[in-house]
């Protein structure tokens, strides 16, 4: 009986703990779905479950929504079409109504360190926050104390806080010191300690698990550290313990205070929690349904503009140069390119975009010389295969850290306890400089890590190797999985192929991973541009490729390129001398270059400075941009993106799609047996997916899932997070200067992801149904799938083989 | 000859110009709209622009000679017995700090017109920015402790509201009604010693004060108790342990705010303390209780700072512990060198707050390598290495600890800093890095004897030389000061492995939370204060936030629009 008991309860603790999304370090601060642990219920029923119990909004305020129809962004026939479709009443006048009426709030699941809260004392459910928050930093710290928490080797998380937690002596201030003697008399070990913390607690078995949510989620920002530490271990087939002592953690501490609660406060939380138990949930729920069907409509008025544009025939008059064009350049699929491909392809006819993940199907990790651990280059939910290292010729090495160990040893002297009263007395007065020139943008408080110890020149002559054992069987494997991956398997390959990588210069910015590639992990594309074209440039590689029946001109050249997407600028990084190249096709690349970075910027800028009209200006403005210390938006990043689109190019050339969409390339005739196309939606998709959802996530709650004002700021741990102000919990997503503008206009529409992929539909629905995860998140409305037929009209996805035209 | 002389308020004048400027550009009402941010900021800009060029321009005429202090009247204080003089002083110090607080204003003006762009308020930020920096720079140039303590009040409030800017963040709420606990006492105290110091002299000038000072033979009573209640100032309002908990926690108001405080405003005691030198030296007590304070808030502080794992939280118990040792150096009576430490904290300090988001992309650099312990025979040949050459510098600039045994603590203090290049450096396995860290520590003493000496030198006639004979709780405080630096380095390096476990676990814990003491003082608030600070937390939603501030923004365009 009691093994049972505890059986059932164990899956209610694997149950809450995986509800959490990971969060990234800001080392590679990716985007995450931050719904990722609730794929497995349809949208409303999330939405309705977070707002009962966590209290967290899941969807726009509908005053918002009525906002956009009183200024015509939105029309009502579009809520009545999407009320339709969802299974709702679509009278007009009701709808009217239920837009004019103030949202009342949903009644959250009280936990009892909250209603302990009292006027004229600390906040006991902060502190609770605090103590916790404050112990984990210390716990994790990486590299900002220089006296870091003795660790006991071996030991879990949950007997380090509890060791933490009995010397700590902020508990008698409090006024909690009867907790001591409690927590002396627990055990060390977690799952002994959350028994003890659930038999004591006497949760009604109704709102036992959404109890554990609210605990969990009261931390919720170091519940994705952990979540990501666990994820990090699973993709290794290991597993990570810290989630489930979080939890734990939190648990035993509500568990202490109702031990030392009063009478009268215990009595109104059980009250509470009968009240919680025993409310009707289906009114929630109907509200989730029709604030579903408000997205829905701006979701579909959305579609509306892609679907009017898309093309329907390929265009035939440029036929000859479509199909030998003399630049063939590959970008991310990032929405930030779209812009960029849209206006270069204007400028330079002879050339072609292909889109493509950033990462060029580079399955890699990297090492720069001296590193502790390798870092990935892949989107975060892959596992490295081949491993890089930076190389360089000696003298060039010994230099770098010969001046990093300058700036270590003067770093100690600045900050170390027994020299930072000398050190201002000494050098104090040259910081009068550092201010002046940080101001200015001459210098900046810190380079762009990968730079850090070189010249320019004597970066320049670095190389990044792949290993020395990896085989040419499996050089030539991946070198054919990029070519495929590229489309460059039938239409020939162009005499000049750039693979463009992509990076943002910004500074002072703690999330500056954040603004760099995403399908790189949150690092630049700049090594797997160039690791890619080393491959395929690589003259046994060509060999080899040619012997495999790759019809690849001797003459062609791979050159690595990065798109700075802060300043819009694509360097061509290396390659340039290669007596390959045709030197006039070479100076007709470079200035159309100039001119679609001139002609990005145009447009960029309305979105960034609207007063700013003047060329040269705007040039300023965006190269300042990315060096001034002060500034908070430096670019809108993907804020915007709404769209995905698998298809031919062509599909979309010349149309505007203003920043608003990943563009993967796709030709279904050039991939029999669907394998590129599982690949695409099952990575690329994916990580578009992630992005959608965690813009939409931070705009509509961005207390919960987004991280708050960047003016407060403080970085915890090194390179951990942020938190905002003084403490509290660690912030997750991004900020609201990352998606309001400077008039206080949101930047980002929340909407779900659109995906239009041209394949049969069979196909699409073949692998949804073969691949789990993307089957949940498609089927429980986290993603819309549509389809794009041979003549260019477009069906949506509803269920398995029921696609409906639009 | 005539006209210099007739010339001579010029550089006062100059230096009434910088708060003036900043109080005018503060004055208009903004409303919460984006235009209103923009002229606002751009105003506040330009004016404390004005204010650096008048810094200078008051430099520039200082050194060509006109050196008058100047008065612009008095306002009468009927039963008093004194008047409230307009007074600046106008001398080396007054100069050197003028150029210094504008400067850094400067910095953070420009800085914030970026930060806070697009946030709703940022014409009313602008305001609070310009008066708390007005009100800060009369503090430093009065010429008198009445106007001086008129100027502290007045920065203290300002400085609320500018703690208080997100006011719907209750922990910006508790830590903007903590720090008036302490200045509100701070005020009381200073406002009694310019009564007393009035009452007694006859005159609120401080160089009235001085010279009154130089000309009775024993200190009359009330001015020493007007030195302890300078010296209780000081202590209040530099944030000492363990009256630091409002200093540590002003991270919930706009970074630009925290700069300003830790590099400008936090000074206000040091100041006072160096104008009344001539008084405080008079007496020896309370100047030595002063430095014993500093010496503990030193050692606690930068304990407690290399724990922490914030960056904000670690540059804020840095401010601390910095603090602590310019009291300490007012303590030992080396007055010249606590300005140069002011000014050279207060360099440093700004940049480090407005820099503090960079801290993630130095950490992505590659690693130095070395190791992360410190053996006990690296850490015995770096302080041997760093005692000699501190040593031999004093000895090579003619210092004598015999004749000031203050130079005991220097060159142990300087000994111990110049070490910590010299322990990481000998942690790397190449015998040139560890040659560059022994020539980069020669290289750092010797520039940090320079700067010592130039600032003894520029500035001896501003402060109070210290006059012997040495009394022994002095030699007691200087004998405390080495050891401490030494028991510092100790800890930080080979020291603390050589404790148990559990010891190092406790004394981490305790450091880590500043030895609770801000938790008796946020108690302590709470119950004071128990209306004003709410505990619900404030529910942000973007999309109706967003629609509030556009709808503002229009209303005043069709406003606009409707009076033409």
């Amino acid at each position: 009986m009691n093994d049972i008991a505890t059986q059932s309860s164990l899956s209610v603790f694997d149950r809450v703990t995986h509800r959490i999304a990971p969060v990234w370090p800001l080392d590679g601060f990716v985007a995450v779905n931050p719904y990722w642990g609730f794929a497995d219920q349809a949208f409303p029923e999330t939405a309705a479950q977070l707002q009962g119990t966590v209290g967290e909004r899941v969807i726009m305020d509908r005053r918002w929504y009525a906002d956009q129809i009183r200024t015509g962004k939105s029309i009502l026939p579009d809520i009545l079409k999407a009320a339709e479709s969802l299974g709702l009443g679509a009278d007009e006048e009701e709808w009217r109504d239920y837009l004019r009426e103030a949202p009342e709030p949903a009644m959250r699941l009280p936990t009892l360190s909250e209603l302990m809260d009292r006027r004229g004392h600390a906040s006991i459910s902060q502190y609770v926050l605090e103590q916790i928050s404050r112990f984990l930093a210390a716990y994790y710290d990486r590299g900002q104390s220089l006296w870091q928490l003795p660790r006991n080797e071996g030991g879990s998380l949950f007997a380090s806080w509890r060791q933490y937690t009995l010397s700590d002596r902020s508990l008698l201030p409090m006024g909690l010191k009867a907790i001591r003697p409690i927590l002396l008399e627990l055990p060390a070990d977690a799952g002994a300690a959350r028994r003890w913390a659930q038999q004591h607690l006497r949760l009604p078995k109704a709102a036992e698990e959404a109890y554990f949510l609210v605990l969990l989620k009261s931390i919720g920002g170091w519940a994705s550290w952990c979540r990501y530490l666990l994820w990090q271990a699973e993709l290794q087939g290991e597993s990570h313990q810290d989630l489930a002592d979080l939890l734990a953690i939190r648990l035993v501490w509500e568990a202490l205070l109702r031990q030392t609660a009063r009478r009268r406060t215990l009595d109104r939380w059980q009250l509470q929690l009968q009240g919680w138990t025993l409310t009707d949930k289906s009114a929630d729920l109907e509200d989730a349904r029709r604030g579903e069907v408000l997205l829905r409509a701006s979701e579909i008025a959305f579609r509306r503009q892609v679907v009017a544009n898309i093309r329907q025939r390929r265009p035939s008059g440029r036929k000859s140069a479509a199909l030998s064009p003399q630049v063939q350049a590959i970008f991310c699929i990032d929405v930030r390119s779209e812009i960029y491909r849209r206006h270069l392809e204007s400028i330079m006819p002879s050339l072609e975009t292909i889109g493509f993940g950033g990462f060029f199907g580079l399955m890699m990790d990297y090492r720069r010389q001296g590193d502790r651990a390798c870092r990935p280059q892949l989107p975060v939910f892959l596992g490295p295969t081949v491993h890089v290292e930076e190389r360089g010729p000696e003298p060039v090495m010994q230099r770098r850290v010969r001046r990093l160990r300058r700036s270590a040893q003067w770093k100690q002297f600045k900050l170390s306890a027994a020299s930072c009263f000398s050190f201002v007395e000494t050098a104090g007065l040259s910081y009068i400089g550092r201010l002046l020139a940080d101001t200015l943008g001459w210098h900046r408080p810190a380079l762009p890590p990968d730079e850090a110890g070189f010249t320019a020149a004597e970066r320049s002559k670095l190389s990044y190797a792949l290993p020395e054992s990896l085989s040419i069987d499996d050089r030539l494997d991946m070198a054919e999985f990029c070519l495929k991956g590229f489309g460059l398997n039938q239409d020939g390959v162009a005499p000049i192929v750039l693979l463009v990588g992509h990076g943002s210069s910004t500074t002072n910015n703690p999330h500056r991973t954040g603004l760099d590639c995403g399908a790189c992990a949150g690092q630049t594309g700049e090594v797997n541009a160039r690791v890619a074209t080393n491959l395929l440039n690589d003259p046994r590689v060509r060999q080899g490729l040619i012997d495999r029946g790759w019809d690849l001109d001797d003459r062609t050249c791979f050159l690595p390129a990065l798109h700075d997407t802060t300043t819009d600028r694509v360097e061509i990084l290396a390659g340039l001398n290669d007596p390959r190249l045709d030197a006039r096709s070479l100076a007709e690349l470079n200035q159309a270059l100039e001119q679609a970075t001139n002609l990005t910027r145009l447009e960029r800028i309305t979105r960034l400075e609207p007063d700013l009209t003047d060329p040269d200006a705007i040039a300023r403005d965006m190269i300042f941009r990315g060096r001034d210390w002060s500034q908070l938006r430096p670019e809108w990043a993907l804020a915007g993106n709404a769209a995905f689109i698998a298809a031919p190019r062509w599909r979309t050339r010349e149309m505007n799609l203003a920043g608003r969409a990943f563009l993967h390339d796709y030709d279904a005739a050039k991939d029999p047996g669907f394998g590129l196309l599982t690949v695409i939606m099952t990575a690329p998709l994916m990580v578009a997916n992630w992005i959608a959802l965690q813009y939409y996530g931070s705009t509509v709650d961005n207390q919960r899932q987004g991280c708050g004002n960047k003016v407060l700021h403080n970085v915890v741990g090194g390179t951990i997070g942020v938190l905002e102000g003084n403490g509290g919990d660690l912030r997750i997503g991004l900020s609201e200067q990352s998606l309001r503008d400077s008039n206080s206009g949101l930047q980002h529409e929340p909407l779900r992801l659109s995906a239009f992929i041209e394949a049969p539909a069979q196909a699409i629905d073949r692998i949804i149904a073969d691949h789990e995860i993307l089957r949940r998140l498609v089927d429980n409305r986290w993603l819309n799938i549509l389809r794009i037929s041979e003549d260019g009209a477009v069906q949506e996805r509803r269920a398995a083989d029921r696609w409906v035209s639009i | 000859m005539s006209v210099m002389h007739s010339m001579n308020w010029l550089s006062g004048s100059w230096l009434a110009v910088m708060p003036a400027g900043l109080l005018l550009a503060a004055l208009p009402q903004a409303a919460a709209t984006r235009h209103a941010a923009m002229t606002t900021r751009n105003r506040v800009r330009w004016a404390s622009v004005v204010a650096l060029a008048a810094a200078l321009a008051a430099d520039l005429c200082f050194l060509l000679g006109f050196r008058a202090s100047v008065g612009l009247g008095a306002i009468p204080l009927p039963g008093f017995g004194f008047s409230l003089p307009l007074s600046i002083i106008v001398n080396g110090m007054t100069l050197a700090l003028a150029t210094l607080v504008s400067f850094v204003i400067v910095m953070i003006a420009q800085y914030s017109v970026q930060y806070l762009d697009g946030d709703p308020q940022q014409a009313r930020f602008a305001r609070l920015l310009a008066f708390t920096a007005g009100f800060f720079l009369l503090v430093v140039i009065a010429g008198n402790i009445g106007l001086f303590t008129v100027g502290i009040i007045a920065t203290g409030f300002s400085l609320h509201r500018l703690l208080m800017f997100y006011s719907d963040r209750p922990k910006a709420i508790m830590a903007a009604l903590k720090k008036s606990i302490f200045s509100r006492t701070a005020d009381l105290c200073l406002i009694l010693a310019t009564i007393l110091i009035g009452h007694t002299t006859g005159s609120l000038q401080f160089d009235k004060i001085t010279r009154f000072v130089a000309g009775s033979g024993s200190l009359p009573v009330p001015l020493q108790i007007a030195a302890w209640l300078i010296v209780l100032t000081v202590v209040l309002k530099s944030a000492h342990f363990p009256f630091h908990g409002w200093l540590i926690q002003v991270m919930e108001a706009p970074t630009p705010v925290s700069a300003l405080m830790h590099a400008g405003v936090v000074y206000s005691g040091a100041i006072i303390a160096l104008r009344t030198s001539p008084l405080l030296v008079r007496d020896p007590a309370p100047l030595l209780a002063l430095g014993v304070v500093g010496l503990v808030t030193v050692v606690i502080a930068s304990l407690v700072m290399t724990t922490q794992t914030a960056i904000k939280s670690m540059l804020a118990w840095s401010t601390v512990a910095q603090l602590g040792f310019m009291s300490l150096e007012l303590g030992l009576g080396l007055f010249a060198l606590a300005l140069l430490h002011l000014v050279g904290h207060s360099l440093y300090k700004a940049h480090a707050f407005l820099s503090s988001g960079s801290v993630t992309d130095q950490l992505r650099q590659v690693p130095a390598g070395g190791c992360k312990s410190v053996s006990l025979s690296s850490w015995v040949t770096a302080i041997a290495l760093g005692v000699t050459i501190s040593a031999g510098g004093a000895w090579l600039f003619g210092e004598n600890p015999g004749r000031d045994p203050a130079w005991i603590a220097l060159v142990m203090i300087v000994a111990m800093a110049i070490s910590q290049i010299m322990v990481k450096g000998l942690q790397f396995d190449t015998m040139g890095d560890r040659l560059m860290a022994v020539v980069v520590a020669g290289v750092m003493g010797t520039v940090y004897l320079l700067v010592h000496s130039l600032f003894l030198w520029s500035f001896a006639q501003d402060v109070a030389v210290r006059i012997g004979p040495e009394t022994s709780p002095y030699l007691v405080l200087v004998g405390l000061t080495a050891a401490s630096f030494l028991l510092l380095s100790w800890i930080q390096g080979p020291g603390r492995s050589q404790l148990p476990r559990s010891v190092q676990f406790v004394m981490f814990t305790h450091l880590y939370n500043g030895l609770y003491v801000d938790y008796w003082v946020e108690q302590f608030s709470h119950r004071f204060w128990s209306e004003k600070v709410g505990i619900e937390l404030p529910r942000k939603n973007l999309a109706l936030e967003s629609m509030e501030s556009i709808a503002r923004n229009q209303d005043i365009l069709v406003n606009a629009g409707a009076a033409q």
